[in-house]
Parts: C-alpha cells; structure tokens; sequence
C-alpha cells in the first residue's frame, strides 16, 4: 500500500500523530510497499509531517522513489533478487484542483523516458544494470501552487528485484492548503509550542 | 587383438579422453564387442557358455548366450563398434572415433572418409565398423534394412574409413566421437570413464569382462547422455547384437528405433525442410538451430518458414530463437536492439498507441506484453549472458512450442509405457468415487462430485511414450461412472507432476505436459470417441483432438515385474490452457473455465454441481447464475428469454453444439442428460460468452438414453431431446427452435458422410485390431447405425418431437 494515500484520509491537525502510528507500523511490517514522495529538502527524506506546497507561484516538488533498504543477498536484482530494489516503473502524476505542472528536470544519473503537460506526467524508469535500494531520485517537477491544489499519483507500476509486479495504489504526493487551513496549522503550531513552553517552566 | 597406427596427436587426443564427456549428439555409440578374441560370450565354449547354457537346450531352457548375427562364435566377431545416427541427414565426413585403449589415450583413430556415403545419413541409421567383417553398404530403409557395416584394417582400401586395424576390449577401454574439427560430439564411453562431481557428470562405471559386450539399454536419441546415469543405461551383458536393436532383460527388452525412423511422424508444419525436432530427441525445440546449422537440430522458429536458419538477433547474437520469431523485438527488424526498448518504453508512457510487432514483445512467463518484459529485455541487452535470458513466450513464438499436432496425428497408434510399483498399482486401480454413495447422500448437489468424493491420487511413474522416456511422472485414475474400471482405469499422466509436491517440475513431451488417455470401457467398437470428436469439429465445434494409444502398464514388486495393462486406449486432448488458446485464442487467465457433471443452468443440484476449474472461475459465476435466472424465470416472455440468453450464451455456437450432439448420438452429453460438459466463458470481444465443449462421448453411435424412466420425455426420440434447460428454452421459442432445426439439417446435409465416415472406420479398424485384435462384430453394428441414422434423423427434423413440459428431477436423490 502507499504511504502517501493515509494522508487523504485524514485531518490535519490528527495527522502527525497517525502518521507516527502508521510509521510504526509500516516499520514493524518486513516487506514495506514502494513509495513515490516529494523530498522538501530533496536529501530522498520525506517530510516529517504532511507534504504540502505554500500557495502562490512555482514550486519545487522533488520527486523519490523508494522500494525498501534490503539488498539482495540471494539471486540477482531485476531477476531472482531477494532485496527490494527497483528495477523498472511507470508512474503517472496528475495536478489536480488548478495545480498544473510547468516543467520537469529528471535526475542527471536516472534513466528516465517520459511525456508531460500541464496537468499529467508520465514517466518511465529503468535501473536493471545494478539498481540499488533504497531512495532513488526521480527529478524535479516545478507546478505552481493553487491554493487547495494537490499533485497525485494516479497510477503506477513496480518491478522489483525479483521480477514482481506491483501496482502501486494511487495517493497524494503534495497539497496545497487553503488559506484557512493554513491558519489553523500556524495556530496549533504556536499552542503546541506555548504549551511546551509552559511544561518547560513548570 | 592388434594395435593401430599411432597418430601424431597424442597431447590432444589425451586432453580429449580426459575431458567431462559430452552427450545429446547427433552419433552415438550403441554397443561394443570386449569379447577376447580366445574367448566365447559368456566365456564357455563353442557349444555350452559359463552358465552352462547350450547351444541347442532342451525346450524350455535358455539357450547359449549367442550374437543375433555371428551366433556363437570364438571372439564373438572380433573387434567391432556399432554407432546410431540420431540427427537426420547427418553428414560424418571427417569424422574420427578416437580409441583410449587399457587407460592410455592418444594412439588409436579411426576416421570416415570424405565419401558421398557419409554425406547424408538418416535417423535410426546403424553403423558398424568391424576389423574383420566386409564392408556391406546395401542400406534400404525403404525396406527395412537400416544397417550398413564398414571394415577397418590394415591392408584395406579406406575408401570409407580409416584403413588401420583397431583395439577393442574389456581393460579400461574407451571411446569418444570427434567431429571434422576435432571437437568432441560425443563420450568418452566406455568403461570407467571418471566422474566428474562438478560437471555433474557421473558416466556407468560398468566392470566388463572379456566374455561380454557393452551396450546402450534405451531406445537411442539425442538425450542419451553418458553423463547422465537416470537418462542413460550402459550396461555390460552377455546379449549380442552386431548391426540391429539392442536386447536386454533375458531378450524381453528391445531398443525402440521408430521415433528416429518414423520419418513422417515428425512434422514439418512450416514446410521449410528443418523438421520441427530435427535432432529426433523426442521434443520439438529442445535443440534449436544456431550458428547456420540445419541439420540434426531443431527448427529454431517452427510456424514460420526459415530454411536458412537464421538466428543472430538475439542479444549478443543467437539465442536460439529464429530471426523470423524473435521475441523481444518489437520493432519487427528481426534484431534485439535498444530501439526496442525505447518502442516499448514509448507505449509504457503513452507516446505510442501500439507496437509495431506486438507479437514479439512478451520475453518473460506470461505471454503478456508488459513492464516486466521491458525490464527483463533492457537487462538482458545489457547483459546478454543474464539468466534468465529472453524466453520464447510471444505469440511469434508461440507456434514454436506447441507441437502437439504431431500427439493427436489420427494415423498414429501412439505406444506409451507406465512402469509403476505394484503397490501404487494396486492403490491407483481401485480409486473411484462411489457414485451411488454421493447421489444418496444429503451433501449431494451442493457442490461438485469431485469435491464430495475422495480425490484421485497421482502415483509415481515411469512413462515411455514412442520410446521417449520420462522419470517421476505423476499418472492417475479418471473417470466418474460408466468407465470406472479396476483392471483398465482410464488415466490421467501429468508429466510435469512431481508426485508429493506442490511445484511442478515443467516436464513435457512435444509440448504437452498431460495427456488423457481413456479405457474405451463403454465403447466396444473403441472407435467412436475419435470419430464423434471429429464429426464435431467437422461441425464446428470445438471439441477435442482424439487418437489412439497403446498402453501398456508395468507393475514392479522386487524382481518382478507383471505387465497389468495391455489395451487400447483412446487418446484425447485435455481441457486445458492449451485446447483454450488453439480454441478460442484465450485460455483460463483471460476466461472461465467450468466442468458439468449432472449439471445444469437450473437452481438446486443443477446449479450446485458445475465444477470451476479455476480460482478465477470460482470467484466470479456471474453468467452462470445470470443465465440460471433467466431459464428459471417463469415470469419471462419468450422473447425477454432470448435477450437474456444472448446476453450470455453464444447461442449460434450453441446450436451447432447442440445439434451436433443428436447427430453422434450423445444421449449422456449436456442437452440430453444434462451430463459430461463443459464451458468456457470465453473473454472475445470482450462479450463474456458462454461457449459449450462436449466430453464424454463414449457410449455414442448406439440407441440413444439409456435410462428412459427419467421424467419429461414425451417422445423419447433419437436425436432432438431437448432436456437441458438451455435447449429447452430455445426449443420452446420457435424462432430458435427453426434455427436449431436447421443447423441439425445443415450437419445432416453437411458432416454426415455416410461414405467417409466408413473409411474412417475402415482405416481406424487397421490401425487399431493389432491391438484390439478382431473388432468386426461390433464394427458391423456400428457401420449399420451410421447407414440407418440419416433417415431416422430426418424423420425427426420433420416431423420434430414435442418439447419438454419442465425441468426433469435431478439425480441426488435427497435434493432432487
């Protein structure tokens, strides 16, 4: 399953803590499920809350892949390999809600081929010489930000090491709040931090 | 025995004999003489061998071991080698047995002359090369004499071989089979030829003496291997046999050549000169043509015409597939290239709607064009010598592996061997559901028959079909009532089955992996399966292929060894993927495949007792229960009746489904007792049709149902008994009702030949009463029914029976 798609499901301000459950959870399952993701510090972390873009403008999404740390120790990757290496993908972005796509630089080192509008991209991935797992960079996609816009994944499929087929299910990779939801963030952000204040002094 | 002329190649010749030997070559060798030239075989003397044998025994007594061709002579011939061609139209000019004699190698060769006899020698072909018996080159396959012989020694012509003598004996004596560039095409073989662990090698390490011969004890192919001792059965003995088969066994067991001889049984179904299984081992494309051969290979792209061969547009060159059926190259420029993976590369992103030879994409399992085949094809460019490699698998391929036309060619008589434990033998024959059981009980009707029952038990078995031999084989018993038999079960033989456990082992012969083999039980004339399934295909339905097999079942307790099966046997197509795809160009991935055992498309025990036969075909029954509905429903008209059903059914299929049961006779088939069917709903067009298969065809040809008590026959006529609820229906609606009366008249018109179903008959009977032996009697009776039925067929398209009135009651007794 995709990570990203728990973040439709939920409301913000429940968020960091059910993200941290589902972390938790994720981390207790032996086979993790390849993730799509925008890397705000494009370093292949994704972001510690839910991924979002400020309105206005446009703005770097950098996109990662990853289908797991484990290295195949048995067999060869993009054959018979035990890790979680991924060979091959094809993924679809779509910008909804007014958020369009205005450009998109692969990774210099990816082997990319793919296809783009304003509104879909599409792309194809191979590394079958000797994929490594892990976070794999995809590029940069630059959309501009509409306020209540999001970029999802639509679609998209994986080979891993052992020739498998996984169809990825479809998520968000970033919103765009609205102004309002904004606002009620920078609100719970600043009562979070008064009341850790407050325990700090008592 | 005299030594030869030493060669010059002593360093080469050691190198070779040392060498892990090599198999699966196109000349073999078959047997060897090591009888001592002061000693008879199995020593003695010239009237009484080592057993005390004699020559003339009283009756009863085995006599002295003897050679079929120099009897019981002193040296039993002398020095002579007797060598198998196994590749048609091999040429050996230059070709050099290399002799290690008594562990030193290196000094003995005796080579074939640049002699148009050479040149081009067919399968089967013995070759003895004798010291001191004359060359005899009168060889007439035409007329069976499939043997030439050609003297070696010094003083001779060497016109045809090397004019030297040679070495043959029981110390250490070895041989191997050199081509024209001294490249070892076969051996060493011979007596303690060393193991070689890592190769994985282990050639017979047989201790012959000097009274006996060594020889080769299975029928001679490209897969006897002398590395390989479960393929391969060398054995030293004291049976003889210079220039023909060999015998084992006390003589009960003879050397198989048909499957190298048979010329015509081995297609050519391109027409392109390279026979499907050129190399004659039995299994079409295990031997590809590479490297400009195409001669004692296999036809490296079978469906489409290729003589040359060609073969270099793999990734880094050959790959066994033909250029003409590359798979993996989608552009259609017969080479692998990266313009390839760019084309599908571009239809992964939607820059292309289509390829440009979608056919040739698929390069992994599935037959399917996918992402995985673009990622196994751009590693395997860039690494050509990955495994796994490029597979066959896209449809430009896909005829190079079916060959099992040449399984159900209607003019063999195929010959199949089960050689099994007699314990399992006796566990196998007496499995059976116990119908009467199941139809009593209250389960029945709530599932499938096989479910209720015990299953049936795969055993393992040894399989020799045509001479072609196959370990761990899973065979069970088949059969639901009639044809249940203990002393001559119908069988199932699953080649690829490994008997207690899960995975299969991806045997096959010819490219089937089953084969289905029924007792003909229920048939007295035997013949009548294979002529109904093919007076049905003649109509257009998709039946099965049908032809005919000797078996023969071999019980082992020990030592002994009781042969409990020796009969004819009616061969037919199994249901599987395979009949799916050359049927209906899908199989049961795409579609859903169901079975009908007193079943019908009625709620209750009708409904409860179709069979999926696949995961996929369990999961959704949508048609099935749509269609049961609509044949249910009293509240429909007529004409909502027959929207419904075309919604569901083929029904053009149907009818000439349909009336093609009447016309056979098949009273215990689907529309009459609602029995021995089976469907597919089949994915075409994406319309999800129901299309039927008949089954179970054989008490047919005869005096229609047997069980006239059965409710709601008005008429009890011959051929139009519209039981099933599907035929009732339709019979009830008078458009469909005309349209099935004359479909029934088009096949009366049409398939009903009442001449060429005689020579059928007439040309199954030769085939078959060597078996059988005389089928007049039942055959007689049988040519009478065919003469009669047309006039009691169009009496009833004239004068058409009334309908049923209802569903009849179905068979569980509880849940009628």
């Amino acid at each position: 399953m995709h990570r990203l798609r728990w973040y439709v499901l939920l409301r913000p301000r429940s968020r960091l803590l059910s993200v941290a459950v589902v972390a938790a959870l994720l981390c207790a399952t032996p086979a993790i499920a390849t993730q799509v993701y925008h890397s705000p510090n494009d370093d292949g972390q994704p972001a510690a809350g839910p991924p979002s873009l400020p309105e206005g403008g446009v703005q770097p999404v950098y996109l990662y892949i990853d289908g797991g740390a484990s290295a195949s120790a048995g067999g060869t990757a993009c054959s018979s390999g035990t890790g979680s290496e991924v060979c091959g993908y094809t993924l679809t972005l779509t910008g909804l809600v007014g958020l369009t796509l205005t450009a998109f630089t692969p990774d210099v080192g990816a082997d990319l081929l793919y296809d783009s509008n304003t509104v879909e991209l599409i792309i194809n991935g191979l590394d079958t010489a000797a994929p490594t797992p892990g976070p794999k960079r995809i590029g940069e996609l630059s959309v501009n930000a509409v306020a209540g816009g999001s970029l999802e994944l639509t679609s998209g499929e994986v080979i891993g090491a052992d020739l498998s087929s996984e169809i990825l299910s479809s998520g968000e990779i970033v919103a765009v709040p609205e102004p309002g939801v904004l606002l009620q963030l920078a609100c719970g952000a600043a009562l979070l931090g008064c009341l850790g204040h407050r325990r700090a002094r008592s | 025995m005299s030594a030869m002329t030493r060669g010059s190649v002593f360093a080469l010749l050691t190198a070779v004999v040392l060498a892990t030997p090599v198999g699966a070559a196109p000349l073999i060798v078959n047997e060897f003489n090591a009888v001592s030239g002061s000693n008879y075989l199995n020593f003695g003397n010239a009237t009484t061998d080592g057993d005390g044998n004699s020559i003339n025994p009283p009756e009863g007594e085995v006599p002295a071991a003897a050679d079929t061709y120099f009897g019981r002579i002193e040296g039993n011939g002398g020095d002579w080698i007797e060598l198998v061609v196994v590749a048609d139209h091999l040429d050996i000019r230059g070709w050099t047995l290399d002799i290690c004699n008594g562990g030193v190698c290196g000094g003995d060769q005796l080579t074939f002359a640049n002699h148009i006899v050479w040149a081009d020698l067919r399968a089967g072909t013995i070759i003895t090369v004798a010291e001191d018996e004359p060359t005899d080159l009168s060889f007439d396959p035409g007329s069976g004499d499939w043997w030439m012989n050609v003297q070696a020694q010094n003083g001779g012509p060497g016109s045809y071989i090397t004019a030297s003598n040679f070495p043959v004996n029981e110390v250490d004596w070895k041989m191997s089979i050199l081509d024209d560039s001294a490249n070892v095409v076969y051996g060493p073989i011979g007596e303690h030829v060393p193991e070689d662990p890592i190769a994985g090698c282990f050639p017979p390490q047989d201790n012959l003496n000097a009274g006996e011969i060594f020889r080769l004890e299975e029928a001679p192919s490209a897969l006897v291997d002398p590395c390989i001792p479960t393929l391969n059965d060398y054995e030293d003995g004291v049976l003889s046999t210079f220039g023909s088969p060999n015998r084992w066994n006390s003589g009960f067991a003879t050397q198989g050549f048909d499957a190298l001889r048979n010329l015509e049984s081995f297609p050519d179904r391109d027409g392109d000169q390279i026979p499907d299984d050129g190399d004659r081992s039995g299994i079409a494309g295990d031997t590809p043509c590479v490297g400009g051969a195409t001669a004692g290979c296999d036809d490296n792209c079978a469906g489409i015409q290729n003589a040359a061969q060609a073969d270099s547009g793999g990734p880094g060159g050959a790959d066994g597939m033909g250029d003409v059926c590359q798979c993996g190259d989608p552009t259609g420029n017969d080479d692998v290239t990266a313009a390839d993976i760019l084309e599908l590369r571009e239809l992964q992103i939607g820059l292309r709607t289509e390829l440009t030879r979608p056919e040739r994409c698929s390069v992994h399992s599935d037959g399917q064009c996918s992402l995985t085949d673009l990622v196994v094809l751009d590693r395997t460019i860039g690494n050509p010598s990955s495994d796994p490699g490029l597979a066959p698998t896209c449809q430009a391929a896909a005829l190079h592996s079916d060959q099992s036309d040449f399984m159900f060619d209607p003019n063999r008589l195929i010959e199949v061997n089960l050689r099994m434990s007699q314990a399992d033998w006796d566990a196998m024959r007496v499995e059976e559901l116990n119908v009467f059981g199941l139809i009593t009980s209250p389960l029945c009707g709530t599932a499938p028959f096989r479910d209720l029952g015990p299953p049936y038990n795969f055993y393992d078995t040894e399989v020799t079909v045509d001479g072609k031999t196959l370990m761990n084989v899973g065979v069970r018993k088949k059969g639901f009532l009639g044809s249940l038999s203990t002393t001559k079960p119908s069988l199932k033989i699953k080649f690829d089955e490994i008997v207690g456990q899960e995975k299969s082992s991806g045997q096959q012969l010819n490219s089937m992996d089953r084969m289905t083999l029924n007792n003909n039980k229920q048939d007295t004339t035997h013949v009548t399966q294979c002529l109904g399934y093919d007076l049905m295909r003649q109509a257009g339905v998709p039946a099965p292929r049908c032809n005919f097999a000797h078996v023969t079942v071999v019980a082992i307790d020990g030592p002994t060894e009781t042969t409990v099966v020796d009969g004819l046997y009616s061969h037919i197509d199994s249901i599987k993927d395979p009949f799916l795809r050359r049927n209906f160009g899908s199989d049961s991935d795409q579609g859903r495949l169901y079975e009908g055992t007193l079943s019908d498309f009625w709620p209750g025990s009708f409904r409860g007792t179709i069979e999926a036969k696949t995961q996929t075909a369990a999961d959704d029954t949508s048609e099935i229960d749509a269609l049961t509905t609509a044949l249910e429903d009293p509240a429909l008209t007529d004409a909502q009746r027959l929207t419904a059903i075309q919604g569901l059914v083929d029904v053009d299929d149907f009818l000439r489904f349909w009336a093609a049961e009447g016309l056979i006779g098949h009273w215990d088939g689907y529309v009459d007792d609602q029995n021995n069917f089976w469907f597919y709903v089949d994915p075409a067009n994406d319309e999800d049709l129901i299309r039927f298969i008949p089954w179970g065809i054989d008490d047919t040809f005869g005096p229609g149902n047997a069980l006239p008590w059965r409710s709601g026959d008005p008429t009890h006529a011959e051929a139009i008994v519209p039981r099933s609820a599907l035929a009732r229906r339709l019979y009830e609606n008078s458009v469909t009702k005309l349209q099935y009366l004359a479909e029934l008249q088009n096949q009366l018109d049409n398939v009903w030949n009442e001449a060429a179903i005689h020579a059928e008959i007439n040309r199954m009977e030769a085939l078959i009463t060597p078996i059988t032996g005389s089928l007049t009697t039942e055959l007689n009776q049988l040519r009478t029914w065919v003469d009669d039925h047309r006039a009691l067929v169009q009496a009833e398209i004239n004068s058409p029976p009334t309908g049923f009135a209802g569903q009849p009651t179905h068979f569980c007794i509880l849940n009628p």
